[in-house]
């Protein structure tokens, strides 16, 4: 009892002591601007993750893989490349707060835009849910500490978000709002 | 200790860490050595990106020394701590050429996206304000060796005095913020803290709690100590040996900055003086002399990077040569780089190395009050162009302090016209269009938020939107064709100045979504990649409503209100003097060979220079060619023109007998209105065989223009 009281609060120190990463100031987008935003939602599994340079820039990318399980909302082929304007090549890191982390072997639910020729997450992290669980007992949920949160009222402007806590939520009923949301409902 | 004293100890130590963390605070990463990510000596030398012009070459929501006041205050409260005392210190080092965007320079560019945001920074509509560390590691040892920020002025829209609704963002507020994720910290759990996540926005966030004073210090540790409190009293107000202007705390302080008078360009020889000129600069960093007298500002900006010299002749008192780095509005005299003071009338000189594109203050100051007419001489690296070279690249070639088209080199210059890069008809709002570039001009290959090259020929739209968000659509490709939006260059588009682009591979389609902003003319371009042609459909929505419904020019060969009717065939400009002159104003139209605003009549004529109505004809080849009713005949000289046969405006009746004032061919559709716009714009005629007379005169006087 005392050995796994002692393992418990240990795990619960360290949890408090990890360092989040950097910021990036956003707006929370509310799903049908999400959705307007974005090419396709996809259902995925992450399949390898490459840091390399970008040709251009001489900056450190990252190219996720991923196969595509299921399209929910527009087109997308079966496996696509996700860029993210981040990475460590060599000595050289280049940080990106908030642009969401890929782990491979992971299910996710993506919201994502094709431009110039590449896939890209539609709102950084905000477009990055990772799924557990199986059936009707799945969930996903994302990670927005990272993320600087401001919500934008159309009427009265740009106002720092307090207090938002984002919960996990049903990934059939997330993907229900998605495809309602697509059709306009 | 029994097991319930172990578990109170240890209860104990886990409220407290929950409830009072050793600090709330959050670095950004440590290094193999155990330090933490910082900056490798305490200090940033930070620019802005200069890419418009004028007074606001930054943002152009804000004036420049609004934008510089917010993002300067942004790392102020972070240098100036006072419960534990920061080494921390940031440079303005001004203006730069080289984009935050623009690669592993590492210039620490801030910049203001207006155009070409980055789909790989989040949507659009999404992102405020992002900032990109670059950490390098070296066996155990790892620093910051660049960093920039980008500001998204797309969507947002920055503000100095607070959130006051709309689109509105206090600025400095998102600097702090991001300021201190710049220096190294990360997010803070305290909720008074600036670097807390979910901050408390407005102005309250220009100042640092505790914790993030905390931080910084703990990174950035030094001394407390007072500052220079005024920058102008000739005082060392907090004893470090370094008086006003001398000592960086003033380093941006108003009274620190000496505005320019203008540009020394490079290698070119001026005239100037400082008579008259305002002392705000009694000392610089560099001398330990005081320079009591007024100055004279110049700014040079070499192109590339060497060692530039200046050297002031001509002197008729004791003045002395300042070489100082800017901060955008003038020079900075905490920041000497270099300083020539020789006494009494000798000549000075100042030389130092110039990075190329960034530019430098060159300032003559009156030692002791003096004052004198002078000549500086610029010499810079590799004698350098006299001319703006290229009047798109960003670059002021010459080093005259003007970039691009604001260069007098470059009136006229495609780049800064738009080229050729004219419009052929309107897109209008919540409307569509078909179209095919091929065989359009190719004048356009390059546009600055696109980077793939776009050689294929163009076909140009204007659209004119109310405020507010805008979509551009382009379907129904058959080759790689893409889609841009820019500004108004001149009655063209402006390749220099887009505001959206897109550029999907193959026949995928293209969408452009932009803020417009109100009575303003977009362009928008369908281009192709790589030489591409195909047709397409072009369409728009937009949030703020559609542009003019009417003609809104007649002459500029744009469908403005996009009902088909071009110029003068609209009805909107029957009134407008541009159409009416051409055959109302007597003598106008009596040998005029082509009036431009009637493209689809080649000949004009007149009865006489006292007749109102006028004979407009066409050059034919068959009857087909003519208006309904007229004739293609001979008119001598081998030319054939249209004249009228049936016509019942000239059949001298006066057919719906209304009581009008000329009895005779008006209004013959019997609805009271006036013939002309009922006989339409090339049968506008009440003359008979005075007017074919004088046809058959002309038709052997003008020069030949049959048609092909």
């Amino acid at each position: 009892m005392i050995r796994s009281l002692i393992l418990a609060i240990t795990v619960a120190v360290g949890v408090l002591a990890a360092a989040p990463a950097l910021a990036t100031s956003v707006v929370l987008l509310d799903l049908e601007t999400h959705l307007s935003e974005s090419t396709a939602v996809v259902e995925a599994v992450v399949e390898t993750k490459e840091m390399l340079l970008d040709e251009r820039t001489q900056r450190p990318v990252t190219d996720v893989a991923v196969r595509v399980t299921e399209v929910v909302h527009g087109d997308a082929p079966a496996r696509l490349t996700v860029r993210q304007l981040k990475g460590k090549v060599g000595d050289v890191e280049l940080y990106f707060a908030g642009a969401g982390d890929f782990v491979p072997g992971a299910r996710v639910l993506l919201f994502l835009t094709k431009a110039e020729g590449r896939w890209w997450l539609t709102a950084l992290a905000q477009s990055l849910f990772e799924v557990s669980g199986e059936g009707e007992d799945a969930l996903a949920v994302r990670h927005l500490d990272q993320l600087h949160l401001f919500f934008r009222d159309p009427d009265l402007g740009v106002f720092p978000l307090e207090g938002h806590e984002e919960a996990p939520a049903k990934l059939s009923a997330l993907k229900a709002r998605v495809r309602a949301t697509s059709k306009g409902k | 200790m029994n097991r319930l004293a172990l578990i109170v100890v240890l209860t104990a130590g886990f409220a407290t860490a929950l409830a009072a963390p050793a600090h709330a605070w959050q670095e950004q990463g440590v290094c193999p050595d155990g330090s933490y990510y910082a900056w490798p000596t305490g200090s940033t030398t930070w620019h802005m990106y200069d890419k418009y012009n004028s007074a606001r070459n930054f943002y152009s929501g804000l004036d420049d020394a609004d934008v510089l006041a917010a993002v300067t205050g942004g790392w102020d409260v972070w240098a100036n701590t006072t419960t534990c005392g920061s080494a921390w210190t940031h440079t303005y080092g001004g203006t730069t050429t080289q984009p935050a965007n623009g690669g592993s320079s590492g210039t620490n560019s801030v910049e203001f996206f207006e155009s070409g945001w980055i789909q790989g920074f989040g949507s659009v509509q999404s992102t405020i304000a992002i900032t990109q560390n670059v950490t390098t590691t070296q066996g155990s040892s790892c620093w910051y060796s660049s960093a920039d920020q980008y500001y998204n002025g797309n969507t947002f829209i920055f503000t100095v005095n607070g959130n006051t609704g709309g689109w509105n963002t206090d600025l400095q507020s998102i600097t702090a913020h991001e300021n201190g994720h710049w220096l190294g910290l990360d997010h803070s759990s305290s909720t008074a803290a600036t670097m807390y996540a979910s901050y408390g926005g407005g102005t309250g966030d220009r100042v640092l709690s505790s914790d993030d004073e905390a931080g910084v210090c703990t990174i950035y540790p030094g001394t407390i100590g007072p500052s220079e409190t005024n920058c102008n009293n000739g005082v060392d107000d907090d004893g470090d040996g370094q008086i006003d202007c001398a000592d960086s705390d003033c380093a941006n302080s108003s009274s620190c900055t000496c505005v320019s008078d203008g540009a020394l360009p490079c290698n070119a020889t001026i005239s100037g003086t400082n008579s008259g000129g305002v002392n705000t600069a009694s000392s610089f960093s560099c001398v330990t002399h005081q320079t009591t007298g007024p100055e004279g500002v110049y700014t040079i900006t070499s192109p590339s990077t060497g060692t530039v010299t200046v050297n002031m002749t001509g002197l008729s008192a004791d003045l002395d040569l300042f070489v100082t780095t800017g901060n955008g509005i003038g020079c900075l005299p905490g920041s000497c780089i270099d300083s020539s003071d020789n006494g009494n009338n000798s000549s000075e000189s100042v030389s130092w190395t110039a990075t190329g594109g960034t530019t430098y203050y060159v300032v003559a100051d009156g030692y002791q009050g003096a004052t004198s007419s002078f000549s500086l001489a610029s010499t810079c690296p590799g004698g350098g162009p006299t001319t703006e070279t290229s009047c798109s690249n960003g670059i002021d070639d010459d080093g005259d302090g003007q970039i691009d088209c604001s260069d007098p080199d470059c009136n006229g210059d495609p780049a800064c016209t738009g080229g050729s890069c004219e419009p052929e008809a309107a897109l209008a709002c919540d409307g569509s269009l078909s179209g095919n570039n091929a065989g359009a001009p190719t004048d356009v290959d390059q546009y600055n938020c696109f980077s793939w090259p776009s050689t294929g020929p163009e076909d140009v739209y204007t659209i004119v939107p109310g405020a507010g968000p805008v979509t551009v659509d382009l379907t129904g490709l058959s080759a790689d064709v893409d889609l841009i939006v820019t500004t108004d260059g001149g009655g063209a588009c402006d390749p220099s100045s887009c505001v959206g682009s897109s550029g999907e591979g193959g026949t995928d389609p293209e969408r452009v979504e932009f803020i417009a902003q109100s009575n303003t003319t977009y362009y928008v371009v369908v281009d192709g990649y790589d030489s591409a042609t195909s047709g397409y459909t072009l369409s728009a929505e937009c949030a703020g409503g559609g542009g003019p419904t009417t003609e809104t020019s007649c002459t500029d060969g744009v469908d403005n209100d996009a009902d088909g009717m071009l110029d003068c065939v609209d009805p909107d400009c029957a009134d407008d003097p541009a159409c009416a002159s051409e055959c109302e104003n007597a003598g106008e139209c009596g040998l005029a060979a082509e009036p431009e605003s009637r493209p689809e009549c080649d000949l004009w004529l007149r009865e006489d220079a006292e007749d109102e109505w006028a004979v407009c004809s066409c050059f034919c080849d068959t009857n087909n060619d003519c208006p309904s009713g007229w004739e293609c005949i001979d008119i001598g000289n081998d030319d054939t023109a249209c004249w009228p046969g049936e016509n019942p405006c000239l059949d001298g009746d006066d057919d719906d007998a209304a009581d009008d004032d000329d009895a005779s061919d008006d209004d013959d559709d019997g609805g009271g209105g006036n013939v002309r716009g009922n006989c339409g714009a090339c049968s506008t005629a009440d003359s008979g065989t005075s007017g074919f007379a004088l046809l058959l005169l002309l038709g052997a006087a003008i020069p030949r223009r049959r048609r092909a």
